[in-house]
């Protein structure tokens, strides 16, 4: 990459300038002026920009490497040392990493870019997926070669890497889920912490036991819950076990030998989710729930600050207990499993790939071997305290010396992987919904499983009967969008000319009117067009961006219409939203702003606070609203409760403690009551707009003896009226695109309660490899949003008061 | 900024009067309001002192119970702080004079001047927000990559050049609030289009333009998509980027999340404090009063 890079930089210089000479502000701003800008834009920025490979052969080859733990937290600084390590002991390759937590769209697009990365730190269970569309290159050249063995690994990682009988990955570290008990509170409850449960009955008896209520009947304590958080899921941050596990301990499989059938539905594993339920719903879902967060971050498990006294979960939770709650006195054992089933858990955990199209795949190769042999792999574990994927590390005293850590270890031949499949992601996120729904009791296990089923099936046919589809041909594609250019290019020219026949004034009008939009219509020309286009040509097509897009006529659109279940869920509670945010969200900016409109003293502090929040990144603040939604110590219960509005809305929702976030019925407006903290950017535009009003029309009101009120309705929303529009407008595109609070907070759940349509869209895009689908699904919001936008701009005649005429 | 308010005319002593109590009202509310408002900034400021222990006891801890300025050295000591604030300071600035020129000029043609297909043109430029980006960011990718942007800040600044659908509707609106006896009569004198642009229209438009500033800077000092879609070595990378490393699969260093995301949010804080006060009545101060 960086070689093509070396190759591109003189040569991109001038394309720059080339396009920058009909750049039309050159003519229209003062020339000088805007020579000056381009000329210091270039030269301040040349050094800043492009790392440029050296071509000596002295020089040490460069490889890029993306690495997926981030920095801060214990795996993400070991992964940094070794990099700097190998740095230091190879002195012919050097590894450039780049720290890019959650890559999905870097990775996506810069592998569809052909300019991926050499080696990058992958999600194991998501390698398949990869694997099966090309993404990745096999390396079993390499292995042979070298003698890796598989024997050195722990199995369950050496098979995830593999699919097709090829293997696209190493494996770099891994876990293994256990029961972990809180040794004070089996004390508590006359339990002996040297006896934990080992039967799945047991682990009821000892929860009951462990479970204790409040006068008022409010769990104060529990013993275990057998559902797992992630930010996809707000049922509560209960462990990391997952379906998987239940299901596996019962006997049951997730795919058929074959691969070509996935089993959610499996009869064991219906039974196992018929026993989570019963487990949740003995305490009751809506008092667990005011028990938790409601925030899918592990360091929130109730188990941390002792409210939880069981939970099932990996090696790293050891890790987070020590920093955030080093006193807490816990112990580990084998999670127990059910009487007539088998002893299982289950192991995730990262890989190293070499993506397709990587150039220096040799030098990826000696850095991917060194890393994952013994003395780094135990280097990585110890620094990071998790398991490493090399069993030979795992002989380091740092393992066979501590009791904890051994327990691990031995589970480990009890322990599955999730089924390695290109529909793995789906196939996740459906059990995680069919757990939710049953959960919560809002269809059996068996139909929420035999939904999930009917989903991840389709997908995977899809996936399979793939190439049966033809594959663009893009001559005819290009011929087609230059004929259709061509043709309302000139229809444009003739109809111009026609209309300023003889007029010689407009067309001097016109001729600057055009000067004036040239630069939005040239960067229209040159960057926005031609994606559009390609995003209509992809909605027609099976395009999965690492594959060459293959044709499939309105495949995608009926499948929205008539197939997509969680389509028109979506939408709903898209327009939902924005139904409630927008009009709030104005109120409140224009209520503040004619606040901020006034003369008191200090003005300008009292503007810059109210404009603080929308300047809080979004996940700095999403903490806070967690606690101030929290059901039990939130500010926003015990606000409304000193208001005398808590038995309202209790009655109203019928719940005993109003679970913000948490229960469906009151996430979304948890959501938009947040996003009316956010409306700094709209309150700046209304405090421009009022600027914007002649003071001689206030005068002559007050002259007129007008009330404050009438002024208000008579001088300053009319005038106003332009403003209001404008926010009104980009309110509406913008709150139908909402999909960052989702994102971060809610992940879409409860039950599907916050899947906004982009949310959706995103996940089909970089998470199911479906963007020719995402392209139908961005068209359908498109024509949405654009009715909504033509209705608004034909009913502002009636409202909108303009001081020039606009026809 | 009581200099921006028209000192009330000793006539009406009975309304001063109403002023004040109305004044001092409206302080109350704004201090109620003002310190809800305030919340998160506290809780990001005052969590990035805390100790790890201190971040998520349940009840919520407001105050820390020991302060722990280190978590800012400690933050500052996994990346180049410095360099990455470099990089996102040149891609802001030189994106932000982009935004305000061209979306200037761009929203002059569509609000004040005549030309046939110049709704079409305008619904074109409405619509191209309309399209959520994420279906779009393959195939832009791959244009920069054929002009060999990637890795480099043009892809993040050079379109700034070309206008951006929302500054330019915020701005036409703003423009066609502007008296047409104005332009007429600038007209009338001779001005050419350039000259009614830049000697009537920009200078009675500082508040739309300083609002425009305001949101460019705080576009480009906050944009997490973009380079991290364009950037791929340490010596390009911005403090967005930096930040969202904190995040990671494996739990999140919230101290240093945090104290990341005080210094980042407090040049944006100091910048709208200055220049907040260009939001004063353009119009009135230019004589338009008869």
């Amino acid at each position: 990459m960086t070689c093509s890079l070396e190759k591109a930089r003189p040569a991109n210089s001038r394309t720059i300038r080339r396009r920058d000479c009909p750049n039309p502000p050159a003519i229209v701003v003062p020339p000088h002026l805007f020579a000056f800008l381009i000329i210091a834009l270039f030269t301040f920025l040349a050094p800043a920009c492009v790392n440029s490979q050296p071509t000596s052969s002295r020089e040490p080859v460069e490889i890029n490497f993306w690495n997926y733990f981030g920095i801060g937290v214990p795996p993400g600084k070991a992964v940094k040392e070794l990099v700097e390590e190998f740095n230091r002991t190879h002195a012919h390759i050097r590894v450039n990493r780049l720290d890019v937590p959650l890559m999905e769209r870097k990775f996506l697009t810069a592998v569809a870019g052909g300019v991926p990365p050499e080696v990058a730190i992958f999600d194991r269970f998501r390698v398949a997926s990869f694997a099966a569309r090309g993404a990745f290159e096999p390396l079993d050249e390499y292995i042979e070669r070298d003698g890796i063995r598989e024997d050195d690994f722990f199995a369950p990682c050496w098979q995830e890497s593999k699919y097709d009988n090829r293997m696209y990955a190493l494996p770099f570290n891994t876990d293994v889920r256990v029961l972990f008990y809180n040794n004070r509170l089996f004390r508590e409850a006359g339990l002996d912490p040297d006896r934990p449960p080992r039967t799945w009955k047991e682990l009821i008896e000892y929860s009951d036991k462990l479970t204790k209520r409040d006068a008022r009947g409010r769990i104060t304590q529990v013993g275990f819950v057998p559902v797992s958080a992630s930010p996809k899921s707000t049922v509560g941050n209960w462990g990391n076990t997952w379906l998987y596990l239940y299901g596996w301990q019962k006997g049951g499989e997730y795919i058929s030998p074959d691969g070509k059938e996935v089993t959610p539905n499996h009869p064991k594993v219906v039974e196992a989710l018929q026993w989570v339920t019963d487990f949740t719903t003995r305490y009751g879902l809506n008092d667990l729930k005011a028990l938790s967060s409601g925030f899918g971050l592990r360091e929130l498990t109730p188990f941390l600050t002792g409210q939880m006294a069981m939970t099932g979960d990996e090696g790293y939770l050891m890790s987070i207990i020590r920093h955030y709650n080093p006193d807490l006195d816990y112990s580990v054992a084998p999670l127990p499993y059910p009487e007539d089933g088998v002893r299982a858990t289950w192991s995730g955990g990262f890989a190293l790939v070499i993506p397709a199209g990587a150039r220096r795949r040799e030098e990826a190769w000696e850095f991917i071997k060194w890393i994952i042999a013994p003395k780094q792999q135990a280097f990585y574990a110890k620094m990071a305290e998790q398991m490493p994927a090399n069993v030979k590390a795992t002989e380091d005293p740092y393992f066979s010396q501590d009791k904890n850590w051994q327990v691990f270890l031995s589970e480990m031949k009890y322990s599955r992987y999730r089924p390695v499949t290109p529909v793995g992601s789906q196939l996740w996120d459906e059990l995680e919904r069919a757990t939710e729904l049953a959960v919560e009791g809002r269809m059996t296990p068996k139909a929420a499983l035999d939904r999930a089923k009917n989903v991840v099936q389709k997908e995977l046919d899809d996936f399979l009967k793939r190439q049966e589809y033809p594959k663009l041909n893009w001559a005819i594609v290009r011929s087609f969008f230059l004929t259709v250019a061509a043709i309302v290019l000139i229809a444009w020219t003739l109809s111009v000319r026609r209309r300023l026949r003889g007029m010689r004034l407009l067309r001097t009008e016109a001729k600057s009117g055009y000067l004036f939009i040239s630069p939005w219509l040239i960067g229209f020309a040159i960057f926005v067009i031609g994606p559009i286009l390609l995003a209509i040509l992809y909605s027609f097509c099976h395009y999965e961006v690492v594959l060459p897009a293959r044709w499939c006529g309105l495949d995608n659109y009926r499948k929205l219409f008539t197939d997509d279940i969680h389509f028109a869920k979506c939408l709903y509670n898209t327009a939902f939203y924005t139904a409630f945010s927008v009009p709030l969200g104005m109120a409140t900016a224009l209520g503040l702003a004619l606040l901020l409109n006034r003369p008191v003293k200090r003005i300008a502090f009292f503007r810059t606070i109210f404009y603080l929040p929308s300047v809080v990144p979004i996940i700095a603040s999403a903490v806070l609203w967690m606690w101030i939604f929290n059901p039990n110590f939130g500010i926003l219960n015990a606000l409304l409760k000193k208001v005398g509005l808590y038995p309202l809305l209790t009655a109203l929702v019928g719940q005993k403690t109003l679970l913000w976030l948490t229960s469906e019925p009151l996430a979304k407006p948890a959501l938009i009551l947040m996003s009316l903290w956010a409306i700094g950017p709209m309150m700046v535009i209304y405090l421009a707009g009022l600027q914007g009003i002649p003071q001689h029309l206030y005068e002559a009101a007050q002259i007129d003896g007008a009330s404050a009120f009438r002024q208000f309705r008579n001088v300053t929303l009319p005038m106003l009226s332009p403003t209001i529009f404008f926010t009104m407008v980009m309110g509406t595109i913008a709150s139908f695109q909402v999909f960052t609070q989702a994102y971060i907070m809610t992940g879409g759940g409860p039950v599907d309660a916050t899947l906004f349509y982009v949310l959706y869209l995103f996940r089909n895009a970089f998470e199911y490899f479906k963007m020719g689908y995402a392209s139908a699904m961005a068209w359908i919001l498109f024509i949405i949003i654009f009715i909504l936008t033509m209705i608004q701009v034909k009913l502002a005649p009636r409202w909108v008061h303009y001081e020039a005429e606009v026809k | 900024m009581s200099d921006t308010i028209p000192a009330p005319k000793p006539s009406h002593v009975r309304r001063m009067r109403g002023t004040r109590t109305k004044n001092a009202v409206t302080l109350v509310i704004m201090i109620v309001v003002g310190i809800t408002f305030l919340l998160p900034f506290y809780w990001m400021v005052s969590t990035s002192f805390k100790v790890k222990t201190d971040i998520f006891c349940v009840p919520p801890k407001w105050i820390p119970s020991q302060l722990r300025p280190q978590n800012y050295t400690d933050a500052l000591g996994y990346f180049p702080f410095f360099r990455y604030l470099r990089n996102t300071v040149t891609i802001t600035v030189f994106s932000t004079i982009g935004w305000l020129f061209s979306s200037a000029m761009v929203a002059y043609g569509f609000a004040r001047l005549r030309f046939p297909g110049r709704n079409v043109l305008f619904y074109v430029l409405l619509s191209t927000m309309m399209l959520p980006p994420q279906v779009t960011m393959v195939p832009l990718f791959v244009i920069f990559r054929t002009l060999g942007w990637v890795d480099t800040f043009y892809p993040l600044i050079i379109p700034a050049y070309f206008g951006s659908p929302f500054f330019i509707f915020l701005l036409r609106q703003y423009f066609l609030g502007i008296p047409q006896e104005l332009i007429d009569a600038a007209r009338i004198d001779g001005s050419s289009e350039l000259g009614i642009f830049s000697r009537v229209i920009l200078p009675l438009s500082k508040p739309a333009l300083t609002a425009v500033g305001i949101f460019g800077l705080m576009y480009g000092w906050n944009d997490f998509l973009g380079p991290l879609i364009y950037l791929n070595s340490e010596k390009a990378k911005t403090v967005a980027l930096g930040l969202d490393a904190f995040r990671t699969f494996y739990g999140t260093d919230w101290q240093g999340l945090m104290a990341i995301s005080t210094l980042m949010v407090i040049p944006v804080v100091v910048i709208f404090f200055f220049a907040q006060k260009y939001f004063v009545r353009g119009i009135a101060l230019t004589g338009m009063k008869g």
